[in-house]
């Protein structure tokens, strides 16, 4: 076995290894296997995998490129294919290796402090552990069999830890909520797999590639829009947006890793991974790219009128992952993972630098109820400007570039589409901004006594800031490993350079303006504009409440679902025919028992009669039929 | 020994077993029972003796002796659980025992 | 041969007379006198047939000690003097067909094997112990140690159903 393939098998399997260690010592391990060991175990695993991946990036530099795999054993084998268990190691798996395990490392060390005492401490750890494992295989998997393993495997990992604190209703109803609106992404991503693998025979990057530059439209299309409904309800785009929001239940690490890292950036990765397929039909990536900037836009106009602070990052990280879409549907693959690897740092940063305010606050992170928090968390508070600035796309900070890598190539197919991007550009620097005022800030007192987080809180949150800061050095043309890797897929610009200094200063404006207002309003002038903004409370509310969103699917979606199963499935369905049937069955065996136990009198004649009767029969048989 | 000689110490050993199945049918005292089970053994060991003699082989009154010894252990059991019934019902009439009959009838 | 014919009448009466008795005899002391009567009879036939050594198997076992325990439980339970009231004669009605149409069965079969049997070459054979015991310690032997367990279940059984009960 080559070095290589050492390296992804160890980087792979590092965080299951953890997670079946603590498992094991959890039912059968020492007593003294407590807290600090079941949480640097876990930590163990996923740095261990970051520290292969590094390894790998080396030793892949080095190689020049090309792709790596590392097989492990057959699958499935049928008369038609054979399905190995392979993974598929190029720049792109590099780059989302790196991206996941890194962030997932820091927001496990993170864990250690915030969820300190909790009462699942150990089931937390396990599952957080299975999460960047399940992502791990996505990212890795080398055909669309495995990388639905993974797809579900993240599904089951957000479900059970958005419901980490099952005994809160609030958390049972969004664990599940999640999941059974992924299932209807999953159904789509499903339908994606058949018609491939039933029409194209294989499912694997390099013969799908190969198959998708001579196949019939129409056909590579279809495929390539029921993969992107799984998508758009795993990475949370419109329609399948409205889980995500309530997903805050979670612990905050949780929705740190889920929006950062593991799960929501899936559907991108997949479109980039499927480029071939989309680079074939460009009305489905007209679709893409319409999704990603309505759930863009929209996410980001809802966004302001939260009240909540990790229901603000839910709604922008909806509308950053719209941003990626937006980018993967115009080709511009390099752009989208950029963004992909800026937002996973700033957005990291935010929900831990939110954690550590509910931390301090005992779980309170209603904007309004919180104010002048700087005296009391002056470490927390720079931290999360600098990630609120970043999410504004202020340069030098890593997600100015990103975005405008998005915005050029918006630019380059159409200027609508530019338009409405660095609208929304405008709008997120303002919800980032205001969310940065209002809690630390605006003149408020909060109860309790707030606190700084302790120091094993902090320095996760510092290394994300650094990626946060210099991020945008990945994204350096021509320097970059992920140009290099890339550099065959990328649709090139038909954009001169002046023009892109134009663009360039255009966000850097709608950047300055957004946050610009955002500290004018809720800081400078809050006592001029506080009255004016209250005459909009109905607006705002509205707002608040997604446009009634949630509304509408349970007016057309669950309340059908229920009425049938209520109705139809379970009155008529269930009690009628099924237990109709059972009940009925009984009732008949208990009748013909009734009816045979009459022969048992107990009287002892009666028996010895029978014997004599059967002795009877046996000689009949005897003498008759077999003529003795 | 000839066929009628046969057909003699047969026809002795069905009555007796015959006898015994009457008896055992329309007595009722449980002791009285146990003595028509004997009867019929000791029919079925005639029979089997008498053919043992006939056929000039061992073999039968083999399997005769063979039942005298399950005679002697269902005795002893069969008394046994008979004296326990007495102690319990304080009779031995068998038309007392109907704790295993389905409720009414 | 008369000899023979007279003992056989005999003894024939006096098993068929016992077994009557049992049957008829409503007394159930009187119903185990008359038991072993009819045991003793058989005992006889047996020796009539040459098979002297289980007559003295016969006489030992079962009139020695099945028939004397039935009378002693009789005697125990003191309910040899209980005389039952009616006799069931919805069964013996119903008992006596059956019975007859099985012996018809049985007698049926007798008269086949008369008229295939060959007849016995040496008579006086079955009569000899040492025939009889290479029989039961050979050929026989599985059988026979599978029945001296279940006696030695039986024992332990009765032993175990009949102890006193301890403690409350």
């Amino acid at each position: 076995m080559m070095l290589h393939e050492v390296l992804i098998l160890t980087s792979w399997l590092a965080p299951l290894a953890s997670l079946l260690v603590n498992f094991v010592a959890g039912l059968v391990g020492p007593r003294r296997w407590d807290e600090r060991w079941v949480g640097w175990t876990a930590v163990a695993g996923p740095a261990l995998s970051f520290v292969c991946g590094l390894v790998l990036l080396g030793l892949y530099l080095r190689a020049g490129g090309g792709v790596w795999h590392a097989a492990l054993w057959r699958w499935m084998t049928t008369a038609d294919f054979t399905w190995p268990l392979r993974l598929h190691v190029d720049a792109l798996t590099i780059v989302m290796h790196l991206t996941v395990t890194g962030v997932s490392t820091l927001i496990h060390a993170y864990s250690l402090g915030y969820m300190r005492g909790d009462a699942g401490y150990r089931r937390y750890f396990i599952y957080l552990n299975l999460f960047v494992f399940m992502m791990l295989l996505l990212v890795m998997a080398d055909h669309l069999a495995l990388m639905f393993v993974g797809w579900e495997g993240v599904g089951l990992c957000s479900y059970l830890l958005i419901a980490h604190w099952m005994e809160r209703p609030a958390a049972a109803t969004a664990g599940r909520k999640a999941f059974v609106v992924n299932r209807v992404g999953d159904a789509g991503f499903l339908i994606g797999i058949f018609l491939l693998a039933a029409s194209a025979g294989v499912i694997d990057w390099e013969g799908l590639q190969t198959w998708a530059a001579g196949a019939p439209a129409g056909l590579v299309a279809g495929a390539a829009l029921a993969l992107f409904v799984g998508a758009t309800g795993k990475s949370a785009q419109i329609p399948l947006y409205v889980w995500l929001p309530d997903a805050m239940e979670g612990p905050t690490p949780v929705s740190a890793l889920i929006h950062a890292a593991t799960m929501v950036t899936a559907g991108v990765y997949m479109v980039v991974r499927l480029h071939f397929l989309y680079d074939q039909a460009p009305a489905v990536q007209a679709v893409v790219v319409a999704v990603g900037l309505a759930t863009a836009l929209y996410a980001a106009v809802v966004a302001v009128a939260q009240t909540e602070m990790k229901k603000v990052l839910a709604f922008s990280t909806i509308s950053q992952i719209g941003y990626m879409f937006v980018g993967a549907g115009l080709g511009a693959y390099v752009a989208a993972i950029f963004h992909l690897v800026t937002h996973a740092f700033f957005k990291a940063l935010l929900f831990l630098a939110t954690g550590n305010v509910m931390h301090a606050t005992g779980g309170e992170q209603d904007v309004w109820r919180l104010g002048r928090l700087r005296t009391a968390l002056p470490v927390t508070e720079r931290l999360f400007l600098i990630g609120a600035l970043t999410l504004a796309g202020l340069p030098p900070l890593a997600a100015f570039f990103s975005k405008e890598a998005i915005l050029t190539a918006a630019w380059a197919s159409r200027p609508v589409v530019w338009g409405l991007a660095w609208l929304t550009a405008g709008v997120t620097a303002f919800y980032a901004v205001r969310l940065w005022v209002v809690p630390f800030y605006q003149d408020r007192t909060p109860s309790g006594h707030p606190h700084e987080a302790p120091p094993d809180m902090r320095w996760p949150l510092y290394v994300l800031a650094g990626g946060s800061v210099l991020g945008g050095l990945l994204g350096l043309p021509g320097a970059s490993l992920l140009d290099r890797a890339l550099h065959d897929w990328h649709r090139p610009l038909t954009v001169t350079l002046g023009t892109e200094v134009l663009l360039g200063w255009a966000s850097l404006t709608a950047a300055v303006v957004g946050s610009g207002w955002a500290y004018w309003v809720y800081l400078k002038e809050w006592d001029r504009w506080r009255p004016r903004l209250d005459r909009w409370v109905r607006v705002q509310e509205a707002f608040q409440r997604q446009l009634g969103c949630n509304e509408l699917y349970e007016l057309l979606w669950s309340r059908p679902l229920l009425w049938l199963s209520e109705r139809v499935v379970f009155r008529f369905l269930d009690v009628r025919v099924i237990d109709g049937l059972l009940d009925g069955s009984a009732r008949a065996l208990g009748g013909v028992a009734r009816w045979a136990g009459r022969v048992q009198t107990g009287n002892l004649k009666v028996y010895a009669y029978a014997m004599l009767l059967g002795l009877l029969l046996l000689l009949a048989y005897l003498y008759g039929i077999r003529g003795l | 020994m000839s066929a009628s000689w046969l057909l003699a110490y047969v026809t002795v050993g069905a009555l007796l077993f015959g006898i015994g199945v009457v008896g055992f049918l329309v007595r009722r005292n449980l002791i009285v029972l146990f003595m028509c089970i004997e009867l019929m053994l000791n029919g079925v060991n005639l029979t089997l003796t008498a053919f043992s003699r006939y056929h000039g082989s061992v073999d039968g009154q083999v399997i005769a002796s063979m039942v005298i010894v399950l005679a002697a252990s269902e005795a002893a059991v069969g008394l046994a659980l008979l004296v326990m019934i007495f102690r319990h019902l304080r009779t031995l009439d068998t038309e007392a025992f109907t704790r295993l009959g389905e409720p009414g009838q | 041969m008369t000899f023979h014919l007279i003992v056989f009448v005999l003894c024939s009466l006096a098993a068929v007379g016992g077994a009557l008795g049992v049957v008829l005899e409503r007394r159930a002391f009187y119903s185990g006198l008359a038991l072993a009567l009819s045991i003793l009879a058989v005992a006889g036939l047996f020796a009539l047939l040459g098979a002297t050594f289980l007559a003295a198997l016969q006489v030992l076992i079962y009139v020695g000690a099945v028939a004397v325990i039935f009378l002693f439980v009789v005697g125990f339970l003191g309910v040899y003097a209980e005389a039952e009231r009616r006799l069931r004669r919805r069964y013996l009605l119903i008992g006596a067909v059956t019975t007859v149409v099985a012996l018809g069965f049985i007698l049926l079969q007798v008269r086949r094997a008369w008229q295939e049997a060959t007849p016995a070459v040496a008579p006086g054979v079955t009569g000899d112990v040492r025939a009889f015991a290479e029989a039961l310690f050979e050929r026989f032997a599985l059988p026979l140690e599978l029945t001296s367990l279940f006696f030695l279940i039986a024992l332990v059984a009765a032993v175990y159903l009949t102890r006193g009960r301890r403690g409350p």
